[in-house]
C-alpha cells in the first residue's frame, strides 16, 4: 500500500473506514488527515479549511430551506396541501396513489431534501394509500421515489452543493431542473396503472372522504368542494410560487429565497393559521439545525478531502483515464452515469458529489458539455440512488416509518426505478428539456 | 444548570438560527427597498452558520443521526460487531478530538496575529471561539449516545445511508 500515492491511499482509507461503519463525515475527515500526514503538509491549514468550507454565503440556502420545510410540516401547511390534492385528483383512477405522487412532486417544490420529504409527507400519504387498498410496501415505495425527486425539483440542497462545487449559477440550476423534474414525475404517474394492476385503480373510494375532516362536505358539487379546499390551503399552495417565482423573475437569489420562504412559513403559521406557538417554533429550529448540521458536517470534512484531491493532482490523473476510455462522448457519459448510479446505492448524494465531481467536471469542460445540464443529470442519478437498494436512504426512512422490512419497501419502489432509468436516459438525450425554461427567461 | 447541561446545544442553535432568519430577512428587505446590501450581514450570517453547524452536529450526535454505512456491519456475526462498533467509535472520537485541536490552533493564530474580520473589522477570533467548544460538545454527545446504544441492545442504532 505504501508505494501508492497519498491521494489513492486516501481513497482506500476512506472506503475502509466507511465499511467499518464510521459515520461518512468522520471517514472523510480521517482519510483526508491521513493523506495530509503522508504528504507532510496541510495540517496547519485544517482549522481554516473546516471553517471556510462551511462559512459560504451560497450554502446558507441549506439551513433556511430545511427550516422552511420543517415549519411547513409542523405548522399544518403540508396537511392542508394534501387535502387539496385529494379533492383535486382523488376521484380519478388510481385514487390515493395518484394523490400521493402529485403531492410528492408539489412538496419537492417546497423541500430540498429527499429523506426530509419522506418524513414530512410520507406518513399521511402512506396511511391514505393503505386505506384505499394499496399494499403498504407499494405505498412506501411510491413515497420513496416521489420524495427522491425533491432533490431534482427546485429548491434542492443537492443543486446548491453542485453549484458551489462546479462554480455554476445556482439560480440557473434551479430553473433548468424544473422541467426535467416534472417530466420524471409524469413518468411516475404513467407507471402507476402498470404497477398496480388489478388493485384499487377505480378511484373515488369512500376512504378518501373519511380520512380528511376537510371533506365532510361530500354532498356538495366537485367544483364547490375544490374551491373551498383551495381557499383553505391557499397560502401553502402559494409557497412554490413565492420561492420559484422570486428566483425565476430575478427578485431573489436562491439564498434569499430560502430566507423569504422561512419567514413566509412563519407568517402563514403565525398570522393566518395561528398554529405557531413558542414550543412548535423551538422544536422546528432545533430539528432543522440538526438536519442542516448532518449535511454540513459532511461538507466541512469533505472540503479537507477536496483540498487533498487538488493538491495531489488526483483529478488530472483520473479525468485523463476517463477521457481515454472512448472517442465517443456518449460512452463517457454512460460510464459517468453508471458510476453515479452504483455510488448512489451505497453513499449519500452530497458525499458522492464531493468525491466524484472534481474528477468529472474537467471531463465535462474538456468535452464542451453544458455544466448546468450535467448538474441536472447528476441530480437525477443521485435521486435514483436515494431509493435504490441496498442503502437508499429514503428506503430506510420509509422502512422506519412503516415498520416494514427494507426489502418490501424496495420491492414497492422497483417499478418506479425502471421508469426513472428511462427518464434519466431521455433527459440525457434531450438537453432541450433542461434548457427550455432558461432560454425562455433570457 | 442541569437544563443548560442537557440542552445547551439546542438553545444555542435555536437562538442562532432565529437570529440568522431575522438578519437574513432584514437584509432582503433593505436590499429590495434601497438597492444597498448591509455589508456586515454576510459576515454575521456565514459565521452564525459555522456555529449552527458545529452545535447542530452535537444535537445530531446525541440522537445518532450522523449517517453511516452499515452494509458490512449487518453481515458479520455479533461478536465481530462489538469489535467494529468499538473501533468505529474510537476513530470517530479521534477525529473529533483532532478537530478540537485544529480549531483551537486556528483560534490561537487569529488571536496572536490580531487579524480582523472583513466586514465589521472586529477581531476574527471572536467568531472562532465557539468552534473548539462546539467540537468538544460533539465528543461528549457522541460518547453519550454510544454508551446508551452499547448498554441498550448491544446493537447500535446508527442510522444508515
Amino acid at each position: 500500500m505504501f508505494d501508492l500515492d497519498p491521494g489513492t491511499q486516501m481513497l482506500i482509507v476512506f472506503f475502509a473506514l466507511l465499511f467499518l461503519r464510521v459515520p461518512v463525515a468522520f471517514a472523510l475527515g480521517l482519510s483526508a488527515l491521513y493523506a495530509m500526514w503522508m504528504l507532510g503538509f496541510g495540517l496547519d491549514l485544517v482549522g481554516d479549511l473546516i471553517a471556510s468550507g462551511i462559512a459560504k454565503f451560497s450554502l446558507l440556502a441549506i439551513p433556511f430551506f430545511i427550516l422552511a420545510g420543517t415549519l411547513m410540516g409542523s405548522l399544518g401547511i403540508a396537511s392542508r396541501m394534501i387535502a387539496f390534492f385529494r379533492i383535486l385528483v382523488g376521484r380519478l383512477p388510481g385514487g390515493m396513489g395518484l394523490v400521493g405522487t402529485v403531492v410528492c412532486l408539489f412538496w419537492g417544490a417546497v423541500s430540498g431534501s429527499g429523506p426530509a420529504s419522506v418524513a414530512a409527507i410520507g406518513p399521511l400519504i402512506i396511511k391514505g394509500m393503505v386505506e384505499d387498498g394499496y399494499s403498504r410496501g407499494f405505498a412506501a415505495g411510491l413515497v420513496c421515489t416521489g420524495a427522491g425527486l425533491s432533490i431534482v425539483i427546485p429548491p434542492s440542497i443537492g443543486l446548491v452543493i453542485y453549484g458551489v462545487i462546479a462554480e455554476t449559477s445556482i439560480a440557473d440550476l434551479f430553473i433548468a431542473a424544473i422541467v426535467p423534474g416534472l417530466f420524471m414525475g409524469l413518468l411516475m404517474l404513467a407507471t402507476l396503472p402498470f404497477a398496480t394492476t388489478g388493485r384499487s385503480l377505480e378511484g373515488g373510494s369512500p376512504s378518501l372522504d373519511r380520512l380528511m375532516p376537510e371533506t365532510d362536505d361530500t354532498h356538495r358539487a366537485y367544483g364547490d368542494r375544490l374551491w373551498r379546499s383551495f381557499v383553505h390551503s391557499f397560502w401553502g399552495l402559494m409557497t412554490p410560487i413565492v420561492i420559484l417565482g422570486g428566483i425565476y423573475s430575478g427578485v431573489f437569489t436562491p439564498t434569499e429565497a430560502a430566507v423569504v420562504a422561512t419567514v413566509y412559513a412563519l407568517f402563514v403559521g403565525g398570522v393566518v393559521y395561528r398554529t405557531l406557538s413558542l414550543k412548535v417554533l423551538y422544536e422546528a429550529l432545533v430539528t432543522a439545525s440538526a438536519s442542516s448540521a448532518v449535511v454540513m458536517l459532511v461538507v466541512a470534512y469533505a472540503s479537507l478531502f477536496g483540498w487533498v484531491v487538488t493538491v495531489d493532482d488526483l483529478i488530472g490523473k483520473y479525468s485523463t483515464v476517463l477521457l481515454g476510455l472512448s472517442d465517443q462522448s456518449w460512452v463517457i457519459l454512460l460510464v459517468i452515469m453508471l458510476v453515479l448510479l452504483v455510488a448512489g446505492m451505497f453513499m449519500d448524494a452530497i458525499t458522492i458529489m464531493f468525491i466524484s465531481l472534481p474528477i468529472f467536471l474537467p471531463v465535462v469542460n474538456e468535452l464542451g458539455w453544458d455544466p448546468v445540464w450535467f448538474g441536472v443529470l447528476v441530480m437525477i442519478n443521485l435521486a435514483i440512488g436515494l431509493f435504490t437498494p441496498p442503502v437508499g436512504i429514503n428506503l430506510y426512512v420509509a422502512a422506519n416509518l412503516t415498520r416494514l422490512p427494507l426489502e418490501q419497501v424496495a420491492r414497492g419502489a422497483l417499478p418506479f426505478l425502471l421508469t426513472s432509468l428511462i427518464g434519466l436516459a431521455l433527459v440525457a438525450m434531450f438537453p432541450e428539456l433542461s434548457h427550455v425554461l432558461l432560454n425562455a427567461m433570457r | 444548570m442541569s437544563i443548560l447541561w442537557r440542552d445547551l446545544e439546542k438553545i444555542v442553535c435555536a437562538v442562532v438560527l432565529l437570529a440568522m432568519t431575522a438578519l437574513g430577512f432584514a437584509n432582503v428587505v433593505v436590499r429590495y427597498l434601497t438597492h444597498y446590501s448591509l455589508a456586515a450581514t454576510e459576515e454575521l450570517l456565514t459565521n452564525g452558520f459555522l456555529i449552527l453547524t458545529i452545535f447542530g452536529a452535537a444535537i445530531a450526535a446525541r440522537k445518532g443521526e450522523h449517517l453511516a454505512v452499515t452494509i458490512l456491519y449487518d453481515l458479520v456475526p455479533s461478536p465481530a460487531r462489538r469489535v467494529i462498533a468499538v473501533l468505529a467509535s474510537g476513530l470517530s472520537v479521534l477525529l473529533l478530538a483532532l478537530s478540537v485541536w485544529f480549531t483551537w490552533q486556528l483560534l490561537l493564530n487569529q488571536y496572536a496575529s490580531g487579524i480582523q474580520s472583513y466586514g465589521l473589522q472586529i477581531p476574527a477570533w471572536y467568531y472562532s471561539v465557539g468552534l473548539p467548544i462546539g467540537f468538544a460538545l460533539v465528543i461528549v454527545r457522541y460518547i453519550q449516545h454510544t454508551l446508551e446504544t452499547w448498554r441498550g441492545t448491544g446493537d447500535g442504532v446508527t442510522p444508515d445511508v
